[in-house]
């Protein structure tokens, strides 16, 4: 998809897997404003009822801000400030950027272990949720591990990148 | 003592150039493990963080900044700038008029600060500048309109803020138009006294001479009709036939209708819409995700009880305090984002706020003035860099004094609903119960 190139780098398995998560998002994306209008018209006309319609949207809601959350990294739509960093010279700003890069990488590590053990936690406790739809509670945290390893993956594969691209990269996107 | 350690590690990280969602999820990270029960304490926030995106209340984010991407993206809105274009002539610092006059409009009808302060400068700016307009009166009105679509629904900060400090979204909604509309007539006023005043700064030229049909017809044909979804997403708010997360996608529908009803709907242009509405979306849930436990990382270390404690302590009354609070806002805008803002001083200002009796939604307006106001202070505005991306041969220098008078007048209508809560809490009073 033209809309989802990476700039100036040859496309991996890496990003094409980046790729198809955002994709599903913004597949959710349309689906859930069509899913919001079509309960609004049928309520109001009064033609069928539809009220799984508000579970549903925040279910939508929380894969999309997960599954497209690695695309937005790579496409350095996370913002951050970056005036300070900006004011030094190139070298030690690379520098920088590498251990900003290693804090990301680090905190997503962490993250990504305790995803996991809540993930395990919720499915050896076989807790329900009790909504419009009755299902196991682990269901909803099956997004969060892998989610957290790609945005640790994301960040190490930043830090690694010899050359200072974040400002190129944040100019073409934009 | 705890607050100020906890921030600190939080700015140091943000400062460091880490991205602000993962700079407070590893602020997050220690507060949790030290103040929450260790490993306990990291569980919960990772259970935070899966948890606080399910919310219906959010929903409105992404598809009040659809609508305005769809606006944009299909040129639906550039040429609803142009029917303006054609209505206004002889007046000095006609273009700028303009801007002010078609950057409200289109404020109603997009949720995105950025797309509308990108539209018009990438619209209006190389004509201004085409014909010597000087860059004080040619940015300035972009930067600072543009800003409104904060306040003018659909406004998706305006849905965030009320989900986070709990204010009805419904009324925040409609108690900011009114504080909008007086900015945008204060704009209009200024740049018609500074241009009679010095009329250098926008060199009077020959509109092209049109009939008073070919004047009003675009406006008719491209601007009326599409007021009619702000009427749809307002009215239906007003009326309370519909959440604003229903009246949000009917606005995200009728916006598509209308951009395939003036034949500018193409799949190029949707997924771009898509696209952009996803980037921004995204930025700012997965930011909530990050930063949601740092509330309870500081009711657990007392932190938030400590400073309201220690702040209605002070003896100060309810304006000092209130003045107090928005100047720490204004102060923190100068170098962070909106949603880093709101995140941070939510969880402070809410209980002193509950505590003063202020009136939340009376509250909220401020904050988002205040936010509006700082998406364009320098160095960190990000209305300012979008101006400069779109005009690249104007200086950061100009454009800061450019965006200076605004800042003032925004700044004075901040007072004015300080000293007059009416002018926000009519509006909603009229809402449908």
């Amino acid at each position: 998809m033209a809309v989802l190139n990476v700039p100036q780098r040859r496309r991996s398995w890496f990003d094409r897997l980046v790729d198809a998560l955002a994709l599903v998002a913004g597949v959710l994306l349309c689906v859930l404003t069509l899913l919001v209008c079509f309960d609004v018209a049928s309520r109001t006309l009064r033609l069928f009822a539809m009220p799984w319609t508000l579970d549903v949207t925040e279910y939508m809601l929380y894969a999309i801000t997960f599954l497209a959350a690695p695309w937005v990294l790579r496409e350095q739509g996370h913002i951050a400030i970056e005036i300070v960093v900006e004011r030094f010279p190139p070298g030690p700003r690379r520098l920088v950027q590498r251990i900003a890069d290693g804090v990301g990488a680090m905190v997503c590590g962490i993250l990504f272990v305790f995803a996991c053990r809540v993930l395990w936690r919720s499915y050896t406790q076989n807790n329900l949720v009790h909504e419009t739809f009755v299902f196991p509670e682990w269901y909803l945290y099956v997004l969060a591990p892998p989610v957290f390893l790609i945005l640790t993956v994301q960040f190490v594969l930043r830090a690694a990148r010899p050359e200072d691209t974040h400002a190129l990269e944040r100019r073409q996107s934009v | 003592m705890i607050l100020l350690v906890l921030l600190g590690t939080l700015v140091g990280f943000m400062a460091l150039g880490v991205p602000v969602v993962f700079a407070f999820f590893a602020t997050n990270l220690i507060g949790a493990y030290v103040f929450m029960g260790g490993e306990n304490g990291v569980i919960q926030l990772v259970r935070n963080a899966v948890d606080s995106v399910q919310s219906f209340a959010l929903a409105p984010i992404p598809l009040f900044i659809l609508m305005g991407e769809i606006m944009f993206y299909t040129g639906v809105a550039a040429r609803a700038i142009d029917a303006v274009d054609k209505l206004i002539t002889r007046v000095p610092g006609r273009l700028s008029l303009v801007a002010i006059t078609g950057g409200t409009i289109f404020s109603s009808l997009s949720g995105s600060t950025i797309a509308n302060t990108a539209m018009l400068g990438s619209t209006l700016l190389p004509e201004m500048y085409r014909r010597g307009y000087k860059p004080v009166i040619a940015v300035g009105p972009i930067v600072a309109v543009g800003g409104l679509a904060m306040l003018i629904p659909p406004s998706a900060l305006a849905v965030l803020l009320g989900s986070i400090a709990q204010i009805p979204i419904g009324e925040l909604l409609i108690a900011s138009i009114a504080p909008a509309l007086i900015l945008a007539v204060l704009f209009f006023g200024y740049v018609i006294v500074r241009c009679t005043l010095d009329p250098s700064l926008a060199p009077a030229y020959e509109v092209e001479e049109l009939s008073l049909r070919e004047r009003v017809m675009p406006f008719v044909k491209y601007v009326l009709p599409l007021s009619g979804i702000f009427f749809v997403v307002v009215g239906s708010i007003i009326g309370g036939v519909a959440t604003p997360t229903e009246s949000a996608a009917l606005g995200a529908a009728a916006a598509l209708v209308a951009a395939a009803l003036y034949r500018r709907l193409t799949w190029e242009n949707f997924f771009v819409s898509v696209r952009q509405t996803l980037r921004f979306t995204v930025m700012t849930l997965f930011i909530i995700a990050g930063s949601i436990t740092f509330s309870q990382v500081m009711a657990f270390s007392q932190a938030s009880g400590g400073l309201s404690a220690a702040v209605l302590g002070t003896g100060l009354g309810k304006y000092e305090l209130l003045v107090g609070m928005l100047l720490i806002l204004l102060f923190l805008g100068c170098f962070m984002d909106q949603v880093s803002m709101m995140m941070i001083t939510v969880p402070l200002f809410m209980p002193v706020v509950q505590q003063l009796g202020l009136e939340p939604v009376w509250f909220g307006v401020l904050m988002l003035m205040i936010l509006e106001i700082s998406l364009a202070t320098p160095p960190f505005g990000l209305l300012l860099f979008v101006a400069k991306g779109a005009s690249p041969e104007t200086s950061m220098g100009e454009i800061i004094r450019s965006v200076a008078p605004f800042i003032a007048l925004a700044l004075g209508v901040v007072a004015l609903l300080v000293a007059v809560p009416e002018l926000t809490l009519y509006l909603p009073r009229l809402m449908a119960p």
